[in-house]
């Protein structure tokens, strides 16, 4: 079988992380476009250069400001790399590598590297030193002292929202790597940023270990976020729905801290639950973005129109709508948001001592992609004036996005439009009802 | 098994099914019983991770796999992973071929006993992946 190799940060940035070496190409530097990122300032921003060969790896330097050291010299040009060399950067930097044999029997035998003395007066202790010094002491004490830290973790963090736990367990130094996109600030007050988050998307979230795995300094822990969307999550407005998400983190715990982690979580399929967005087999966004229109919703919408209820109206008509009202009359032309659109509707009412009623014919709501077309009868008499009436057809043309009405039109068929503006005027002169 | 035999098991799976399309090695890692609750729709055994290493080596001919981090226990095994690939071949999940490079993370886990892989947990930042190859993110 073929052998694999490793490099260990003995010093740096993240003491003890290990890397497996698979690519035939491997850059170190300063920046992250580097495969290898180590932000330490003493390293270039392009520093070396790995590359694999048909035994191993070579390393080459590629012109660093300071220069990269094999067990203390100086690297020129290519150079091989064995089992156990230290490659240093600086004082403040140095990797070890690993290379592993592997026999092609279940019993596969694992070459430490062989204890090397450095030129320094610091003698760095091998690997198989560091091995016997862990395994003095029990690996199932620490595997439980893991697990209850991170029992905490979850239940006061995640569940009971005490933030003030996160300066118990998160180390100043905290970064994060991954985490489906989430842009997760550094220490303790970072991580707090982050839950609450979640809690203010999902205010009755809650938080399950599922299962964790603890090897030496790093934990790897299975959990499941369950809760309902009723707040703003990352730009995606509330849904009202039930969230399941998976996700799965490494951690680094040094000092019953927790100083580095590792996620990924299903955010795909979590913005898939909200409705925020489709499957990338299911066609064009905006006609799946508004599958969850409905006729039914149409009417709803309405109905909570009806109601003056503002908690209701607000469920189905969007702050910043706009809507265009028909005709020549006073009430004509455009509203520019939702409390213009009610103001609108306001006058409606009171100018028809309240007797306008909207009805929907019976069934004729249409919906196709991001559009709703319905259709209603509208009548009314106008205030001190019940003789002066109102009965025409009109056709309300809407768009949604994420379930409200962002913008909408009325159109008015036959002699309506005359009638309308004729009800809606000053003028005493009355229509003859014309049904 | 011993911690160093999981990870062993953790690299064979990346370097040789994944990196190196070499399927028979799937066969050898994956007991029959193998299921993954990440996509409950895959087949079990080894036939789930043979479908995906086909969609994606036919969908992306420079698909690579690169082990960032690797942590294990007695029973199981985790890996932290980045991956990137072109997508010049066949179409991916419903997504037509675009020229575009993705590069995305994963974190996997896999259960063995007596040395085959039993069960497994996935994480995929496809969201990165699919707005990097449909051109919505750099």
């Amino acid at each position: 079988m073929a052998d694999t190799f490793q490099i260990i940060i003995k010093k740096g940035p993240t003491p003890g992380r290990v890397i497996e070496l698979t690519a035939d190409e491997i850059t170190v530097g300063r920046e992250s476009s580097n495969s290898l990122q180590i932000n330490d300032r003493a390293l270039s921003r392009s520093h070396a250069r790995l590359t694999r060969t048909s035994s191993g790896y070579n390393i080459q330097d590629l012109g660093s400001t300071n220069g990269t050291f094999i067990n203390g010299n100086v690297a020129t040009g290519q150079v091989a790399l064995n089992n156990g060399d230290i490659i240093s950067f600086s004082e403040a930097v140095e990797l070890e590598f690993h290379k592993i044999t592997t026999s092609g029997d279940a019993n596969a035998t694992f070459v430490m590297p062989a204890p090397k003395k450095s030129d320094a007066t610091e003698v760095l202790p091998s690997r198989a030193a560091l091995q016997a010094e862990l395994a003095k002491s029990d690996p199932a004490a620490h595997a439980e002292a893991h697990r209850t830290l991170f029992s905490r973790w979850f239940e006061e963090l995640w569940n009971k929202k005490n933030y003030a736990i996160t300066r118990e367990l998160v180390a100043d130094e905290f970064t994060a790597h991954g985490a489906g996109g989430q842009d997760i600030k550094q220490g303790p007050d970072g991580v707090a940023g982050m839950v609450k988050i979640w809690h203010e998307a999902f205010p009755d979230g809650h938080m399950t270990m599922d299962d964790i795995i603890t090897e030496g300094e790093m934990s790897t822990i299975r959990m499941t976020f369950r809760g309902t969307h009723t707040g703003d999550f990352y730009g995606v407005p509330a849904s009202n729905k039930p969230v399941e998400v998976t996700s799965i983190g490494i951690d680094r715990v040094v000092d019953g801290k927790i100083c580095e982690g590792w996620g990924e979580l299903n955010m795909l399929g979590m913005m898939q639950q909200m409705g925020a967005i489709p499957s990338p087999d299911q066609g064009p966004k905006e006609f799946e973005i508004e599958t969850a229109i409905t006729p039914e919703h149409v009417g709803e919408a309405y109905a909570a129109l009806a109601s003056g209820d503002m908690n209701n109206i607000s469920k189905y008509w969007a702050e910043d709508m706009v809507w265009q009202v028909p005709g020549h009359n006073e009430l004509s032309g455009w509203y520019y948001s939702r409390d213009e659109f009610l103001a609108f509707m306001g006058k409606v009412g009171e100018w028809s001592d309240h007797s306008f009623r909207m009805d929907m014919v019976a069934g004729r709501v249409l919906v196709t992609g991001d559009y709703s077309v319905d259709l209603t009868r509208n009548r009314g008499y106008r205030k001190g004036e019940p003789e002066k009436t109102m009965d025409i057809e009109v056709a309300h043309v809407l768009r949604w996005k994420d379930g409200k009405v962002i913008a909408g039109k009325g159109a008015i068929f036959g002699d309506g439009a005359t009638e309308y503006d004729q009800f809606w005027s000053r003028s005493p002169v009355v229509t003859p009802p014309s049904h | 098994m011993s911690i160093e035999q999981n990870k062993q098991i953790m690299r064979r799976m990346i370097e040789e099914i994944w990196n190196q399309g070499n399927l028979a090695t799937a066969d050898e890692l994956f007991a029959p019983t193998h299921t993954s609750p990440s996509a409950p729709q895959l087949p079990p055994g080894s036939e789930g991770v043979k479908f995906l290493v086909k969609a994606f080596r036919e969908a992306m001919p420079d698909y690579h796999m690169t082990i960032d981090l690797i942590v294990a226990d007695e029973n199981q095994v985790v890996g932290r992973f980045t991956q990137s690939g072109t997508h010049t071949g066949a179409d991916l999940l419903g997504m037509k071929t675009s020229g575009r490079k993705a590069t995305w993370t994963e974190i996997g886990v896999l259960r063995i006993e007596n040395g085959k892989i039993v069960e497994s947990w996935y994480e995929v930042d496809m969201l990165s992946m699919i707005q990097q190859l449909n051109g919505t993110k750099q």
